[in-house]
């Protein structure tokens, strides 16, 4: 029996109506002949030349990744967990310990991490609130790391193979370390270079950041 | 006939938009362990148990997309989790876009479910600690002190001595200590 029988019969009978209800998948077999009249137009437009069309803009060169910033994401891999866990922070002390922590963090060349701390809840009682150090280093980490991923599915071939580096170290930054986390997933997605996958994870990961 | 309840987590996400009941044997098999990650994290169980809902509801907007080539469902799952409280923590509320999506209703939680909620976040620290042990260590704690099997059994079962098996549990014991102490 579950803790919460009622959540159990919530969640199976949300399942029956919203799979229930969704629409029979769109079937393209009746209109082939019309698709395949349209493909064959289409090709023959692509291949005549295209005056009309401007050249496609030529992909500038990103800014490199220096090399410390990997040095510096490499360092926070062997970096121990403090064994006193728990050093508070008042929250108006927040945006500069933030922005000192930050410090020690590797960012992708022109990416900042814009997370308003003064803006977050005061109050230990309150679970949005932030009161420990050690907290801000979670989130700053985690934080990091999507921006990496982001950056890595933005970058051109230098900039991926960087954003590569760094996204295989963040599995074991200190507190990413510590929970369970998809970083090694995404790590081996990018050492693949599965953009697809890495579009997902993003949008399951670092979901509006 | 096999049961549903045999299936694996793949496969019940995977069935789940064909056989609605799939999603309930998930949600039974992950519901202690999502609650007790909720609670080792926010320390509240009222939070754990509103984010461990969003996270279920989550899950089951989300069966469809579940590709089991990509990493497992418990992985699947927990990303969501993390997912879910981060959101929570940086947008100051408890995040519930799906559970209203699904007209899911808000947990009425007395005060037997607070402790039992507490109980499994305390659970979900014993196991974290415990994976920090030996294999066989961690393995005989387990089997000795949360299975509360014999000594003789457990060296039946793997083969070993029973002299061996108290070693094991005793020194595993004594890791533990320490390690609570240092991260308490």
């Amino acid at each position: 029996m579950s803790t919460f029988p009622q959540l159990e019969e919530a969640l199976e009978a949300a399942a029956r109506r919203h799979y229930g209800r969704r629409r029979r998948r769109f079937s393209w077999r009746p209109f082939v002949p019309a698709v395949a009249v349209a493909a064959a137009a289409a090709a023959v437009l692509i291949a005549l030349p295209d005056r009309a069309a401007p050249p496609a803009p030529e992909r500038t060169a990103a800014e490199a990744v220096p090399a410390l910033t990997l040095t510096r994401s490499h360092a926070l891999t062997r970096m121990p967990l403090p064994k006193q866990s728990r050093t508070p922070v008042a929250h108006a002390d927040l945006p500069a310990v933030a922005a000192e922590l930050r410090r020690s963090l590797p960012y992708p060349p022109g990416v900042e991490d814009r997370f308003d701390w003064a803006a977050t809840q005061p109050g230990p009682y309150n679970m949005s609130s932030f009161n420990y150090r050690e907290e801000v280093q979670m989130l700053l980490e985690f934080r990091a790391g999507c921006l990496w991923l982001q950056y890595w599915l933005a970058a051109d071939a230098a900039g991926r193979a960087a954003a590569t580096t760094v996204l295989a170290d963040v599995q074991d930054w200190p507190y990413q370390r510590r929970d369970a986390s998809r970083w090694g997933e995404i790590a081996a997605a990018a050492a693949r270079g599965d953009a697809a996958a890495l579009v997902g994870y993003e949008r399951g990961h670092c979901f509006g950041m | 006939m096999e049961s549903m309840e045999d299936w694996s987590d793949d496969r019940l996400l995977m069935e789940t938009p064909t056989t609605p009941a799939a999603f309930g044997v998930f949600y039974r098999r992950h519901e202690n362990s999502v609650l007790g990650y909720f609670m080792r994290r926010t320390g509240d169980a009222e939070l754990a148990a509103d984010l461990a809902a969003e996270t279920f509801a989550a899950a089951l907007l989300g069966a469809r997309r579940f590709k089991p080539e990509r990493g497992e469902a418990v992985g699947w799952l927990y990303g969501i989790a993390r997912h879910r409280l981060m959101r929570s923590l940086e947008q100051g509320r408890v995040e519930d876009r799906a559970r209203r999506k699904l007209t899911i209703p808000r947990l009425e939680i007395d005060d037997d479910l607070v402790e039992r909620i507490e109980a499994l976040g305390a659970e979900e620290r014993a196991l974290e600690l415990l994976a920090q042990l030996p294999y066989d260590q961690a393995e005989a704690v387990r089997a000795r002190v949360l299975d509360q099997r014999s000594y003789k059994d457990i060296a039946a079962s793997v083969k070993t001595s029973e002299a061996v098996v108290r070693k094991r549990v005793s020194r595993g014991l004594l890791t533990l200590r320490g390690l609570a102490k240092g991260r308490s």
